[in-house]
């Protein structure tokens, strides 16, 4: 593959017509849901538009005449002799007809609700007064310290997923969540992933996948860095376009989804909104996005707790800003990017969640 | 348009039977031009405008440069003054402007200044720092009458946006690639055994080892290095020297793959790099086309090892610290750049004094074991999202008490598998050539099919981008 020598024999064309024909009719015949997928993909954009209703015939036909099972066996057996930690989602066992709108079997649900309370340390007041005046006292000293005095006695365990952001948060709650006796986190992010493009990470099945086998008592959420300006194809074929009102319907619905997978097995999800954004348009963006966290936080408020960003790594008017003063340190807090979290950035976050479940749990445990 | 995908597998077979179709050369080369701007469109259709601008820029100054009298030699080097400048400039305002202003932030702010300057968030055209250096080599290898001015616009506006090179490499040298677009490729002389190999060993590389090797092992060791075990962080380190190299020449292989389909040759860009016995070897052969391109167009302008020792530990030093910073605006790159320079003149003293003491199998099997660590060492700082994340990564290395999760027998045999295939014979990949090509041609296609399935199978949904789009 490196170092090549002259070839020894030469092919004319018609020859490597013939090649690269039998090799693209071999995908085709044994990878047809590629190009379907594919297709599907483009099909939203304006110069194919017209041409949709095509290749939904195109793809219903490539689905009834090519060989899907060979690459099925092929790609199943990999995922069952292999020891990935990151398995594909086709490889999940969830089939997707049988999948969606099943209720899943994970028993009653357990509703947690905070109570207000005013006892012991709590007593400063209610919920929020007491999550304001914790993290005010205690961000800038964790902040201050290489090591986190966070020692949350009783804390459950956690379950973190997300997106990229969230990939700059989890590895310092788990950092964090290293130095008590509090069981080790589930965490499980991706990259260029959201709950738009479920054909490239389908998230309510991976999710369920890890409940499965784990029982984690709070959830820690983010989404949203990846999903918009994208299309949602609903499960009747229909696409609907980024900042509709049927996208809006639609991707309401799969944020609920998720909400409800996970409120069936964990006390409280903590839906952190999407931070403040360098860039005007991806500013515009969370903000959109971040309505919708708090319509489905506030139909689910038994289960839901909606986690403002805005106040954590924003600046003193909640816009974006790439540095933060904590007491007497200066920090960077956002990546050059202008959307990801530094290090930094990371542990204000990881450390303020952290704080909130704690509180959460001794109003709860105070009840 | 990546190359593991299907819009590249559809764009390429309209390319391909389009310009084997044409009759005219001339009509070829425009027609691969338009290509090639589509291909780079793909990514925001904006930025084809400054591939124009650059391709015209140079050829027009090229031309300035060829009628000017070879004694002013004043006026010649103001003019490939003009052009290096000018590339440079449009190099450096979109690679680096932000990345001199976010220093100046970080200045301002530890100096107790908090107000922010505003960032400009240029978005990086993907590959400039691919086609603004093949521009260079054009002016200057013209200043340099390596080649003669060239007088058709297709000419220099295909040689800088070539598409199977245009966005990573391998940096083409206008000497070696313009004579081949003086006439027609012969249709029966297609290289095609020699493409379908290094298309096929690219996509193993990319889709299945550098993929599963960034998703099971580096990625997670790189993002909380702290908590993991020592062996983790260790098979971190190899893993991502494996990734970069798989990732990378994968690319590097495609384009060579590629063009040869479109009857074009590139010089290869990897030859097995990590079994070097020193790091100036490792440098001929890792990223060749670009060690060469500084060497030719940076080293030796700023006098290579002709004024003396000192001078010349000071061009190598240059050079490496140049050659990091071109990989991106960061520190980052800035110390990986620096620790390559500084051995690179250390390993030149100790050659010097003492002579090489790596011919001998011992001490070249020590001295291959010590680059390559040596190497890996330099990584942890290239792969690592801050200065501070890469000190995080040699402390964890600390970390005895830790059990192992991440490896196990699959990454293991990865990356092992990986560096043992440096110490394979050189030619084993035309040893696989010669036998795909003494098969029937039906039987071909099936062989490479079967081998796209199984990828499509095993590999993950999506594909990543390169890691040298970036640059």
């Amino acid at each position: 593959m490196d170092q090549k020598k002259p070839p020894s024999k030469p092919y004319n064309m018609t020859q490597v017509g013939l090649i690269i024909g039998i090799v693209y009719g071999m995908g085709l015949l044994f990878n047809s849901e590629g190009l379907k997928d594919w297709l599907n993909q483009n099909a939203h954009k304006s110069y194919y538009h017209r041409a949709h209703g095509n290749f939904a015939g195109w793809n219903h036909s490539m689905t009834n005449f090519t060989f899907h099972l060979p690459r099925q066996n092929l790609k199943a057996w990999f995922h069952a002799h292999v020891p990935l930690q990151n398995q594909d989602t086709d490889a999940l066992g969830f089939n997707e007809k049988d999948d969606p709108e099943e209720e899943p079997s994970f028993g009653e649900p357990t509703v947690y609700r905070p109570k207000v309370f005013s006892t012991l340390h709590l007593s400063l007041g209610t919920r929020d007064e007491v999550i304001t005046e914790s993290m005010a006292e205690s961000l800038p000293d964790i902040i201050a310290q290489e090591s986190s005095d966070f020692s949350p006695a009783n804390v459950g365990k956690i379950l973190v997923i997300g997106d990229s952001i969230m990939g700059g948060i989890a590895p310092q709650i788990k950092r964090a969540l290293r130095q008590t006796q509090a069981p080790a986190p589930t965490i499980h992010w991706k990259t260029s992933s959201g709950l738009v493009r479920e054909d490239y990470y389908n998230w309510p099945k991976v999710v369920k996948h890890i409940l499965k086998d784990d029982n984690p008592e709070y959830a820690v959420v983010l989404f949203g860095t990846n999903d918009p300006g994208k299309p949602i194809r609903l499960k009747t074929g229909k696409r609907v376009a980024y900042h509709t009102t049927g996208w809006r319907h639609a991707y309401k619905d799969r944020v609920r989804a998720l909400v409800d997978i996970l409120c069936h097995k964990v006390k409280t999800v903590y839906w952190l909104t999407l931070p403040p954004m360098r860039r005007t348009a991806l500013h515009q963006d969370a903000l959109f996005l971040n309505g919708i966290y708090r319509d489905v936080a506030e139909e689910t408020k038994n289960c839901t707790q909606i986690v403002e960003t805005k106040p954590i790594v924003g600046n003193d008017e909640g816009a974006y800003t790439t540095y933060r003063t904590f007491g007497t340190n200066r920090l960077k807090i956002r990546a050059r990017d202008g959307i990801h979290m530094t290090p930094d950035g990371g542990k204000i976050v990881a450390t303020y969640i952290l704080n909130l479940i704690d509180i959460d749990q001794q109003f709860s445990m105070a009840h | 348009m990546l190359f593991p995908t299907f819009e590249f597998a559809i764009f390429f077979i309209v390319v391909f039977f389009t310009a084997w179709g044409l009759r005219g050369n001339e009509s070829r080369k425009w027609f691969l031009v338009a290509a090639s701007y589509g291909f780079y469109g793909f990514w925001d259709y904006r930025f084809a405008f400054l591939l124009l601008q650059c391709s015209v820029s140079n050829f027009l100054l090229g031309l300035w440069l060829s009628k000017v009298n070879l004694d002013h030699h004043r006026t010649r080097k103001l003019i490939v003054g003009i052009a290096v400048g000018l590339n440079l400039a449009i190099l450096g305002f979109f690679k680096y402007f932000d990345f001199f202003l976010a220093s100046l932030n970080d200045v301002m702010f530890r100096a107790g200044l908090e107000r922010e300057l505003p960032i400009l968030e240029i978005i990086l055209p993907v590959g400039i720092s691919f086609f603004t250096f093949q521009g260079i080599s054009y002016i200057v290898d013209v200043y340099r009458q390596k080649i003669p001015a060239n007088r058709k616009l297709v000419d220099v506006l295909l040689y800088v946006s070539f598409f199977p090179q245009l966005v990573a490499g391998p940096i083409v040298r206008a000497k070696d690639f313009l004579p081949q677009l003086a006439s027609f490729p012969n249709p029966e002389n297609i290289r095609a055994g020699f493409a379908f190999s290094l298309i096929g060993a690219g996509l193993v590389k990319k889709i299945f080892i550098a993929h599963y090797i960034s998703q099971e092992l580096v990625q997670p060791v790189f993002q909380d290095p702290l908590a993991y075990s020592t062996l983790d962080v260790m098979l971190g380190i190899y893993g991502y020297a494996v990734q970069i190299y798989c990732d990378f020449s994968a690319y590097s292989d495609m384009a060579i793959g590629f063009a040869a389909l479109l009857g074009y040759h590139f010089e290869p860009n990897f030859d097995q790099p990590y079994r070097s016995k020193s790091l100036q070897e490792f440098w001929r052969r890792w990223h060749i086309s670009l060690s060469s391109w500084l060497r030719d167009y940076l080293y030796i302008p700023l006098g290579g090892n002709r004024h003396g020792a000192v001078k010349t530990y000071r061009n190598l030093f240059l050079t490496m610290f140049l050659g990091g910073l071109w990989h991106g605006a960061a520190w980052k790159f800035v110390i990986w750049g620096v620790m390559h320079g500084s051995y690179l003149g250390i390993e030149k003293f100790f050659r010097d004094r003492f002579g090489s003491f790596t011919r001998g199998t011992v001490t070249g099997t020590i001295a291959t074991v010590f680059i390559f660590h040596f190497v890996c060492l330099t990584w942890v700082f290239f792969a690592s999202s801050s200065w501070a994340n890469g000190m995080d990564y040699l402390r964890a290395l600390g970390n005895l008490d830790q059990a192992p999760v991440l490896v196990n027998w699959f990454t293991v045999t990865l990356v092992f598998g990986v560096l043992w295939s440096q110490f394979w014979p050189k030619d084993w990949l035309n040893a696989f050539e010669d036998r795909l090509a003494v098969m029937p041609i039906p039987a071909q296609g099936i062989v490479l099919g079967a081998l796209l399935i199984l990828l499509s199978a095993i590999g993950p949904r999506g594909i990543a981008p390169f890691i040298y789009f970036q640059f």
